[in-house]
């Protein structure tokens, strides 16, 4: 029911990023003299402070937020997969270098990496994705390597070996398999983490730049006119409504692919 | 660790000089900018004037004497800056982990008894919620309708007008407002940091209450729960007497975890409750591009959530001797 | 228990303890209420140092006034006219080089020492070296560059230039030029030589000024606790105690109207217009803080931006009005470079107005079809409540209606003033209320022919005579009335050339509790000690 749900509002999110020009009822950057006007028949979300259309906004918005944090988990999960399933596989002083950068990233907390490279790099909507990939990749890699791990020990990978076939092909053939699931949710669960890093970023001025309709920096925008609520009412609710379907879908696969939880 | 530090200063140091940009711009503002004589003199005054290796080694030689260097924009020692803005931020992140204990907790081990009830689905989905719902924007709507509309809680500082700070001991208001025998004060300080400790709360209380959740149900799984079940024993009993130590564990574990999710958390939150903590400096000092800031806060937070992992480990071996510490 | 896990529990005591131990701050306390009127100001902290040769953040600055005196003070009702403070009177020789200073007897600094000349030639030539030396912004240094300072006698201070400079008497008025008590200051590290080392004693408690409070109690997050100094040789404040607070501009507004504090400084535009002035007291004022563009005369670095007609299409497409409403209360719009109110500013009649189809004339004059510029600005430095990046807004959608197709680039000053405005690569720059230091037109002279703004936008010397002329004629002028018709005319050959394009003076909205009377001051917000 929940899933039903949830893959329904993807599904609108989709529709969203695909026809988005089509749907608005305004230009995202069209400005009008109705400036902070109430939600209303002309206006549904209301209007922020250069009179421009805040439904218009928002759905301009989900063709930067979704897309954009679709980019960062893809780029993420091919470095950390290269960098992981080398860990993994060739273990040894490799792996335990590839794991000592993890570490170094992992002290940091995420969001004051990605803010140092953001603000070193100049805000804008290229220099976040950067800045989120960078503190991405290395929970993927960490991933991937376990998973990657267990599978070289594992009787079939050995004795693969043990009769002289390669054993990338083993790893292929034998060890791609068990991997493919679980990164499926684990992406799932990262895009939705990315969509909120890439948002807090344009909340803090360093994502973004106007007039692009970003949610995050909407909200940042619209937490300056405490009257008009609906400004930083609605990109927040658009950012909820995908992230918890992505989680809620993730959350779902997650437990059909580990019985043991699902018990 | 000592690597740790070696890597954190080297990332920064190299991050900030990589891409051109000039924190004397920063400092000085547009107009003395423009003067020679002054970024020359500014540059000389912070050492920037020299290259980059030797302002690297000089900032080493100073951490070994736990000096972090001087905030291009402060103008104060970053050491200083920091111990200003720690306690405010330990406060917070405190009370958010109480709070986040307090709820999580509890409903996990709810949801885990009730699996598969109504009751269970709906923690399920509050918790998936918690997770998805941005800080920064549940911190808006909070001082919107908290501060603006109902008028019931401050929306930013530590202490009402007019209300002192108390003597400092630990720099914790609440606390050190406690130690001094002062209730008004206690209260006052609880009443300012609840709010932004909510906001904060929110993700690592989901978190805790998915954790307890599993946690609890694979404790009831198991072999020796069955036994007593068929025992007779009463539920509540078993409960209390198998599940805790698997609750507490769980607990443990995400302590350091959340405590990283806190810090990071807090960076958001400071912003929107302008809460004078280190996540507030940590967002300016990076728009500013304050190297020796950057790299203080950096060292500070990697300290801290090495020293905390370790303590959770000692706390863990504690709580469960079987675990051999490494 | 095994004594292992006893180890371990230790440990983690241990590690607990050091914790707690690395966050327990150490600081000053703040001494305990003594009762008395108080008096709460909140404003959005922007501090620095509350060392006066250092200071160059508003909230440093304001707090500066309070406890530093300067040989005169601003007259907000005529800028030109500074009235007495610490000197009670001022008269140039007749070349205009020198300025003597006779200070007021009997004032005494905050610990019983007198104020006499000597501190004052020690200050201000402090101001001069630790600015250029001592790592501080600089402000400082470049109010007191080309000035020297010396005593004649006790209670008579000279001030001269080796080229008349009829700005001294404002110059003496900048927050800078706070009067410090040498004896004190020298023994916790000062020196007029740049190796100064004063500058912790002077951020904590303090009492090296001779102004009407000292400075108590500095949380540099929080708060800041000023007392009543009570050596002040003027009338002594209403308010026992002040406390300035740090709150953003939202909780300002609530906190005014609530009476949890009597004075909201620096209240944003948007939050000035939304309050209930039944509750309060608004008093709005224009700062001289402007707002313009800068584009580029270098064909190298913009054709289009070089092209005179080019750049008069984008001076007659803005839409004035809408931009000053968007600025909130107590913006006006600009006349040219030299703010309204100050010597030598052009009549409100200069103020330029929107005229789209002259803008498409012009437009159509250069010729290009789909003409597309890129504004810079910086996305991180707000002034006066304002930020750039609505602003930018606002103009790319005015330019649009003429067919100009603009690109907005937000970057933080660290990064975007030193790799693109200063080095003269930008194409049109939106500055968003620049500060003022002092109000007299020659703090503006940097928009002249060859002069700092200028050079970045490519206005070299040599390449128009007659502004040249005009620049050296208004920098040179001596007498107000020629001072006065020498920067009209430099102002008006400044907006002929359209180089600049000033758009509007930010307002300064100081709101107050009705209970409480205060005068603003646009140059550091509001006079503390006159609060009544």
């Amino acid at each position: 029911m929940l899933v039903v749900f949830a893959m329904v509002v993807l599904t609108l999110w989709l529709v969203v990023v695909i026809f988005g020009p089509l749907l608005a009822p305004y230009g995202p950057s069209q400005q009008s003299s109705a400036v902070l006007s109430n939600p209303s028949v002309t206006h549904i979300f209301g209007t922020d402070e250069l009179g421009r259309d805040e439904l218009s906004r928002v759905i301009s918005g989900a063709r930067i937020s979704i897309p954009f944090s679709f980019v960062i988990v893809a780029i993420a999960l091919v470095i950390g997969s290269i960098l992981g399933g080398l860990a993994g596989y060739l273990g040894g002083w490799v792996d335990g270098l590839i794991m000592r950068i993890t570490d170094l990233f992992f002290a940091f907390p995420a969001i004051v990496l990605a803010m140092a490279i953001a603000a070193i790099l100049g805000p804008s909507l290229t220099s976040s994705v950067v800045a989120v990939v960078v503190v991405a990749w290395p929970n993927y890699a960490r991933v991937i390597r376990s998973l990657v791990l267990p599978a070289m020990h594992s009787d079939y990978v050995v004795t693969a070996r043990l009769l002289g076939s390669s054993s990338v092909r083993a790893l292929v053939r034998d060890v791609m398999p068990n991997v493919i699931g679980p990164m499926v949710v684990y992406s799932a669960l990262g895009l939705g983490d990315a969509m909120l890093v890439l948002a807090g970023l344009s909340f803090l001025g360093l994502g973004s730049q106007p007039p692009t309709a970003e949610w995050g920096s909407m909200i940042s925008d619209g937490a300056q006119y405490f009257e008009q609520w609906w400004l930083a009412l609605f990109p927040g609710l658009a950012i909820v409504s995908v992230v918890l379907s992505l989680n809620v879908l993730g959350d779902r696969v997650r437990d059909t692919l580990d019985p043991r939880v699902n018990r | 660790m000592l690597a740790l530090c070696l890597g954190i200063t080297l990332i920064a140091f190299v991050l900030t000089h990589v891409v051109p940009g000039d924190p004397v711009a920063a400092a000085l503002g547009p107009k003395a900018y423009s003067y020679p004589t002054i970024v020359k003199a500014y540059r000389e005054a912070y050492g920037l004037n020299e290259p980059l290796p030797v302002q690297y080694a000089v900032y080493l030689g100073h951490l070994l004497h736990g000096d972090l260097g001087v905030s291009l924009i402060t103008q104060q020692p970053v050491a200083t800056d920091l111990l200003e803005r720690i306690p405010a931020s330990f406060e917070l992140a405190l009370y958010a982990m109480i709070i986040a204990t307090a709820v999580g907790v509890p409903l996990g081990v709810l949801a885990a008894v009730r699996r598969g009830s109504r009751l269970d689905q709906g923690l399920t989905i509050g918790s998936l919620g918690g997770l998805a719902t941005p800080s920064f924007w549940v911190g808006i709507l909070a001082i919107y309708f908290f501060s603006y509309v109902l008028r019931i809680a401050p929306s930013t500082g530590r202490l009402s007008p007019e209300v002192f700070p108390p003597p400092q001991i630990t720099g914790l208001y609440t606390v050190d407002a406690l130690l001094a025998g002062d209730f008004p004060t206690f209260l006052d300080a609880l009443h300012h940091v609840i709010l932004p400790a909510l906001v904060l709360a929110l993700p690592s209380g989901a978190v805790l209450l998915r954790f307890t959740r599993s946690a609890v149900l694979e404790v009831l799984n198991n072999d020796y729960v069955t036994a007593a079940r068929a025992k007779g024993l009463p539920r509540l009993s078993i409960l209390l007497r198998y599940t805790f130590r698997a609750a507490l564990t769980s607990i443990v574990t995400v302590t350091g975890l959340l405590l990283a999710n806190l810090m990071a958390g807090a960076v958001l939150v400071e912003s929107v409750f302008a809460w004078p903590g280190v996540g507030l400096y940590a967002a300016k000092s990076a728009l500013d591009l304050d190297i020796t800031a950057i790299t203080g806060v950096s060292l500070f937070v990697a300290v801290v959530y090495t020293v905390v992992n370790f303590a959770v480990d000692l706390l863990y071996a504690w709580i469960d001797p079987r675990v051999v510490l490494a | 228990m095994s004594p292992t896990t006893g180890v371990h529990r230790l440990a983690a005591s241990v590690t607990m303890l050091g914790l707690i131990a690395i966050i327990a701050g150490c600081g000053s306390q703040p001494a305990q209420s003594t009762g008395g009127k108080t008096l709460v100001a909140e404003t959005t902290f922007a501090i620095d140092s509350f060392d006066p040769a250092r200071a160059a953040s508003p909230t440093t600055i304001m707090v500066d006034h309070a406890i530093y005196d300067s040989l005169l003070m601003i007259n907000p009702s005529d800028l030109s006219k500074p009235y007495p403070d610490l000197a009670t009177s001022y008269s140039p020789n007749a070349a205009g080089t020198q300025y003597t200073f006779q200070l007021r007897h009997g004032v005494k600094f905050a610990n019983g020492d007198p104020l006499t000349s000597a501190d004052v030639v020690w200050s201000l030539t402090r101001d001069k070296n630790v600015g250029i030396s001592g790592g501080s912004p600089g402000a400082a240094a470049i109010t007191m560059q080309t000035l020297t300072v010396t005593a004649a006698g006790p209670y008579t201070v000279i001030v001269s230039s080796a080229k008349p400079d009829p700005a001294i008497p404002v110059k003496m008025t900048s927050n800078n030029t706070g009067v410090l008590d040498s004896t004190l200051v020298e023994q916790h590290g000062g020196t007029t030589n740049g190796n100064d080392k004063a500058n912790s004693y002077l951020n904590g408690p303090s009492a090296a000024g001779s102004g009407p409070y000292v400075l108590q109690y500095v949380d540099r997050t929080t708060e800041v606790i000023l007392k009543a100094n009570p050596k002040y040789w003027g009338p002594k404040p209403t308010f026992d105690t002040v406390y300035v607070r740090n709150a953003p501009s939202a909780t300002q507004r609530l906190d005014v109207q609530d009476g949890q504090a009597q004075l909201a400084i620096d209240i944003s535009a948007v939050d000035a217009t939304a309050l209930n002035t039944a509750d309060v007291n608004v008093f709005p004022a224009q700062s001289d803080d402007q707002t313009f563009l800068g584009m580029n005369n270098n064909p190298a670095v913009s054709p289009l931006t070089a092209n005179p007609n080019f750049r008069e299409a984008i001076k007659y497409a803005l839409d004035y009005a809408g931009i000053v409403k968007l600025a909130g209360k107590g913006s006006i719009e600009a006349t040219g470079f030299v703010p309204q109110g100050i010597l030598g500013s052009l009549p409100a009649s200069n103020a330029v107005q929107q005229d789209l189809s002259k803008a498409k004339a012009d437009l159509a004059m250069v010729g290009v079809t789909n003409p597309t510029v890129t504004i810079d600005y910086f996305n991180d430095f707000c002034t006066d409540g304002l930020c750039a990046a609505p602003f930018a807004e606002k103009i790319q959608s005015d330019l649009q209606q003429i067919g100009i197709t603009v690109k907005l680039n937000g970057a933080p000053l660290a990064t975007l003033y030193p790799n693109k405005i200063a080095i003269g690569k930008s194409q049109i720059w939106l500055s968003v209320a620049n500060p003022a230091d002092y109000p007299d037109p020659s703090d503006f002279l940097g928009f002249g022919p060859g002069s700092y703004q200028s050079l970045y936008f490519d206005w070299m010397t040599g390449t128009d005579p007659s502004a040249d002329a005009q620049f050296q004629a208004a920098s040179s002028a001596v007498t107000p009335a020629a001072r006065a018709s020498d920067y009209q005319a430099l102002g008006t050959a400044i907006n002929a050339k359209a180089i600049f394009v000033f758009i509007f003076a930010a307002g300064k909205a100081l709101v107050t509790a009705k209970s409480v009377h205060a005068i603003v001051n646009p140059y550091w917000a509001v006079d503390l000690g006159l609060v009544t």
